[in-house]
């Protein structure tokens, strides 16, 4: 026991031994993976250097991230190139530049001509779209009317009403006044096509047939060029006749577009002027014979061709666009197709007249962002493969930990129980919730101290990620971390992973110790709204149940007229209630019938009918296994009953065989003692008695168990129809000379046809043996017998009438108990049993069965159901 | 001389039925069990057996099925079983008659002589006769002479009584009505027939049969009629 214990302990000592070195690796592994992801966070540009398979093993120059710059300064150059086009006149900026509106929408060149009709300057422009962004700047609202020619012409609202009361305008075809017509001109007028109205002059001949509201206007901040405003020029250029919508759709795209665009000129720095860059550009207009190059030696126009060879002739990489695909021309590799298309779809202008042409010098006498970018290559890419591969396993080194500390976690005690710390016996959610206060304090109080660790770890991001055409912001770049960001974000992270084991050993522990639902406060809640929901009565159940249902009915009802788009779920949440409701008032149905069956079956004696509780629930179920219990008791009775009922047949039958073989014997030998002749004339006497009471005795055991055997319905019917009248001649006939020996006589009233009556003809003629021998026993000698038999409808009634030689003392009832008989008093022929039996017989076979006693008169009537 | 084996295992029972049929001129074989019985059926010749059901090692029922196996002689069970299911699978294993116990002796003595006659004079109806006999089991009517005999002993009866049984023998096996009786030997229309037919038939089953109470030939259909069985 003693050496057990021992080793137990020294067990118990390695486990937590082992435990704990776990802790401290899974720390240390948490923080080279942090660093880990740290370093590929500060360089994803490269990654796909390692994972993408064409960019393996390239150099700089070549890789995806080198072209990934190339095209970005391709498209900023050209971008810039474009806007210096829109914006200057002549190489310097002019604000006072005509901007023609719907040309700008659709090719985004800014000519300085007003070729459409509605121009602006760009100042006016830039202003307004500086206002658009910070109001609502609807405008009043046009009036549109048709001209008999399907030609319209607008009017300002004002001017419109003007007319009006100049009493230039009439309205045709209406009753209303014009002042009302005017006063709530946005209540009549649609927003539609309308030619309920129309519009004649004075002299009554028709200007317009239809006019209706066009409210999608803006404000005028700015006169168009050559013009008072907007309608102005579109009515008077066919061009724009009913093109209104068109109009001022392309006025406000315009105005937010040249605001961001403008902004992007004015910004533009000299990044990828001459001297600043490695990076060498050529933009050929061939319409305006002009070269945009950021080259002094390649400006002119006529030298361009060879200007360009020159280019590529330098070391470096380089590349051409000019309109044809087959004329791209470069010494990357790079999918020439993507590269032509979006490097054409920079350039604003048409696409045949240009050619563009740059390079990169690769041997960076300047230390530009290309520059930066190689460095920065160099250092990465060669550390990236062992940095992801070192990644890779801790990763895997961190979960085989983590699943081997789950092993570990949560000892045993002696009695199996799992050792629980106090803060095991927290609630779970408290404890929970406590685990990340104390991380957001402590993460907190860094941040106010230190700034925001996070931000900390990530702000030594070397370049800003360059994807293809993104946009670049140049001025966060090259901030390296200081070694206390590095010590902070290492305390940050093995803090965190502290905060995290504890939590999640306590988890484990609570998991293996089962208590982690059992010791929540959500269960605490559930286990006491059970008790509370079980306590309430069926009645407060259904009410509760039904002021929630129509509660909710009411609630999304009332939402859903509001309208909203949680009206649809809502409404959904509504159907589904109303399904499941639907479901329980069947379902509940359902159990109510099953256990109306089961009561109905139990009512009509089948006590072995069981209502299946399978499917049945809550009250009804219980409901239905109490009525399957009175079923069950009430079958047990039964069933015991009838067992000791037939015992008892039995035991009669066997006792009354054990009686009759020494019976045998007596009746014999006293028969064998009258043969002999004795002397004495006493004793004949006495064997006559001997002999009389031993056959006595003989009828009373067959009396005996067959009304046990009667009384238990332990006997088989072989039910017939029956002729009743025929049934009493032959047993009058059978039993006439008795009745004659003891001077009775037989009056018989019988009808004459037949009587039919469907019973067993053998227990028939013992009933009416029985009932006659108990006549012709206890009737008075000399007196009539009345046989009776009478046709009731459906009913079928036999009467058999004597007096009796004695006093009837005794009740109906007590003569058709067994062993009672009209002589108590006196030893006579028979058991007692006869009407008895008579009465079981009668009653097994569906009869009625009834005595009459009045005074000295005995009366025995029978009733059968007559057979048609 | 006949040779009756009387088995049972009540050693007094035994001893009356043998002065019982002593006095009758029989010889008495006595047995107590089956086993013994079906030794001395072996060793003996035994012309009748009167058996027990109830008794040690083996029961009646079990004797009577052995003897059937190859023997024909006359089986008449004496038992204190007297339902009607005992009676049946009596009579069904092989036993020609049943009496039930307490017995009265004259009614054993009367079937004894009955199945012995019947045994005995088996071979005796093949004597040619020209004359009309109807004949059921042991009951023969010759309606030329017109005798009735029961197991060949002659039986008197009335002419009413005669021309009742002569009726029902002749249509063997169908059931009469009192009023198809009362009809055909009255030549009355039976209105209102009351129960002399009954009393008549009860005369004549008191006179051919052992038992009138569990009558062998003359059996009444309760509440339907009379008739003779077939047999």
């Amino acid at each position: 026991m003693e050496e057990n214990n021992k080793i137990h302990s020294r067990n118990w000592n390695k486990d937590k031994i082992t435990k704990w070195s776990l802790i401290v690796f899974i720390n240390l592994l948490v923080l080279a993976i942090s660093f880990n992801v740290l370093f590929l966070y500060k360089c994803p540009q490269f990654v796909n250097t390692v994972t993408s398979r064409t960019d393996v093993g390239r150099t700089y120059e070549e890789s995806t991230a080198f072209q990934d710059l190339f095209h970005y300064a391709i498209r900023n150059v050209m971008e810039t190139i474009q806007s210096r086009y829109n914006f200057e006149t002549e190489g310097t900026y002019n604000p006072n530049k005509l901007v023609d509106v719907l040309e700008y929408v659709q090719d985004g060149e800014i000519l300085g001509v007003n070729k459409n009709g509605l121009a602006y300057t760009i100042t006016e422009m830039n202003n307004w779209g500086e206002m658009y962004s910070d109001a609502d700047l609807r405008g009043d609202t046009v009036i549109v009317c048709q001209k008999p020619d399907n030609t319209y012409y607008y009017y300002y609202l004002n001017e419109f009403q003007e007319q009006f009361r100049l009493g230039k305008f009439r309205l045709k075809n209406t009753d209303l006044t014009v002042d009302a017509f005017l006063g709530d001109i946005e209540s009549y007028l649609p927003t539609t096509s309308d030619s309920s109205f129309s519009i004649t002059d004075e002299n009554g001949t028709v200007l317009y047939d239809a006019f209706w509201r066009f409210p999608y206007t803006l404000t005028e901040k700015y006169k168009p060029d050559g013009a008072e405003n907007i309608l102005e020029v579109v009515n008077h250029i066919p061009a724009l006749n009913g093109k209104l919508t068109e109009v001022y759709d392309a006025l406000q795209q315009s105005i937010t577009q040249i605001q961001v665009e403008l902004d992007k000129y004015r910004t533009s720095d000299d990044v990828w002027e001459e001297g600043n860059t490695n990076f060498t550009y050529m933009l050929i207009d061939k319409n305006k014979k002009y070269v945009y190059t950021n080259n002094s030696a390649y400006k002119n126009f006529n030298d361009a061709i060879s200007n360009i060879a020159k280019l590529k002739e330098k070391q470096g990489k380089y590349l051409v666009v000019d309109e044809k695909l087959s004329d791209f021309d470069t010494n990357m590799k790079i999918y020439k197709q993507d590269w032509r298309n979006s490097i054409q779809s920079y350039y604003k202008g048409d696409k045949s007249n240009f050619i563009f042409a740059a390079s990169v010098d690769t041997k960076y006498p300047i230390q530009d962002i290309f520059y930066n970018y190689k460095q920065d290559y160099n250092y990465f890419v060669p550390r990236l493969k062992s940095v992801i591969f070192s990644l890779i396993v801790t990763l895997i080194l961190f979960a085989v930990c983590i699943v081997w500390l789950t092993t570990k976690v949560g000892e045993k005690n002696e009695a199996g129980e799992v050792i629980l710390s106090t803060f095991d016996r927290w609630k779970t959610e408290l404890g929970g919730i406590s685990i990340f206060c104390v991380w957001a304090i402590v993460y907190l109080l860094i941040s106010s101290i230190f700034g925001n660790p996070i931000v900390t770890a990530l702000r030594g991001r070397q370049i800003e990620y360059v994807q293809g055409i993104t946009t670049m912001t140049t001025g966060n770049a090259y901030t390296y971390n200081k070694p206390t960001d590095y010590i902070l974000t290492a305390f940050l992270v093995f803090f965190t992973t502290s905060c995290f084991l504890t939590g999640y050993t306590s988890l484990v522990r609570r998991i293996k110790a089962k208590v982690l639902w059992k010791n929540s406060i959500l269960y605490y809640i559930c286990e006491n709204m059970k008790l509370f929901w079980k306590e309430r009565s069926k009645v407060s159940k259904a009410c509760m149940l039904l002021m929630f249902f129509i509660a909710f009915h009411w609630v999304a009802w009332i939402w859903f007229s509001v309208g909203s788009f949680w009206s649809i779920i809502v409404l959904v949440g509504m159907m589904i209630l109303d399904f499941i409701s639907a479901c329980l008032v069947i379902r509940d149905a359902i159990a109510k019938k099953k256990i109306g069956i089961g009561i109905e079956e139990l009512v009509k004696g089948n006590m072995e009918y069981q209502i299946p509780v399978d499917k049945l629930k809550g009250e009804n179920k219980e409901l239905a296994e109490k009525v399957n219990d009175i079923a069950k008791g009430l079958h047990k009775a039964v069933d015991h009953a009838m067992k000791s009922e037939r015992l008892k047949t039995d035991l009669i039958t066997n006792v009354s065989h054990d009686i009759k073989t020494p019976l045998t014997s007596i009746i014999n030998y006293v028969d064998l003692l009258k043969r002999e002749q004795f002397e004495n004339p006493k004793i004949q006497d006495y064997l006559e008695i001997l002999s009389e009471k031993s056959m006595r005795l003989k009828t009373l055991t067959e009396d005996v168990v067959e009304a046990s055997k009667v009384s238990s319905g332990n006997i088989t019917l072989e039910y017939m129809d029956v002729n009743f009248v025929e049934m009493i001649n032959q047993t009058e006939g059978e039993l006439s000379e008795k009745f004659e020996q003891n001077n009775l006589k037989i009056v018989q009233k019988l009808p004459e046809e037949s009587v039919m009556i469907h019973v067993d003809g053998r227990r028939m003629w013992r009933i009416l043996e029985n009932i006659y021998t108990n006549a012709l026993k206890y009737a008075m000698p000399g007196t009539r017998v009345y046989s009776e038999l009478s046709v009731q409808e459906d009913k079928v009634i036999f009467s058999l009438k004597n007096i009796s030689k004695q006093q009837l003392n005794f009740t109906a009832d007590e003569l058709t108990e067994r062993f009672i008989r009209g002589d108590i008093s006196r030893g006579s022929e028979g058991s007692g049993l006869g009407l008895s039996i008579a009465k079981s017989l009668t009653k097994m076979q569906g009869g009625a069965f009834q005595l009459y006693l009045d005074g000295d008169l005995f009366k025995v009537t029978i009733e059968f159901p007559k057979v048609n | 001389m006949y040779n009756i084996l009387v088995c049972d295992d009540d050693k007094d029972i035994v001893d009356a039925i043998e002065i019982y049929l002593s006095q009758e001129g029989y010889h008495v074989l006595k047995a107590y069990d089956g086993d013994e019985a079906l030794e001395i059926l072996k060793q003996q010749n035994v012309h009748l057996l009167i058996l027990d059901i109830m008794m040690p090692r083996l029961d009646g029922i079990h004797t009577t099925i052995k003897i059937r196996e190859n023997n024909g002689i006359p089986i008449i069970i004496l038992s204190a079983k007297s339902e009607d299911v005992d009676k049946i699978l009596g009579l069904n294993v092989g036993a020609d008659d049943y009496v039930s116990k307490p017995f009265n002796p004259l009614e054993l003595i009367a079937r004894v002589k009955s199945q012995l006659r019947r045994y005995t004079q088996l071979g005796g109806n093949s004597v040619v006769s020209n004359d009309k006999i109807y004949e059921t089991g042991g009951l023969s009517i010759n309606d030329d002479r017109k005798e009735v005999t029961v197991d060949g002993e002659l039986v008197k009866l009335t002419p009413i009584e005669y021309n009742i049984l002569l009726l029902l023998t002749k249509n063997q096996g169908k059931v009469f009505s009192i009023d198809q009786i009362y009809e055909s030997i009255w030549n009355e229309d039976a209105i209102g027939a009351d129960n002399t037919v009954a009393v008549h038939i009860r005369h004549i089953r008191e006179k051919i049969e052992i038992n009138p109470r569990e009558p062998r030939y003359l059996k009444v259909v309760w509440g339907v009629g009379y008739k003779i069985e077939k047999q």
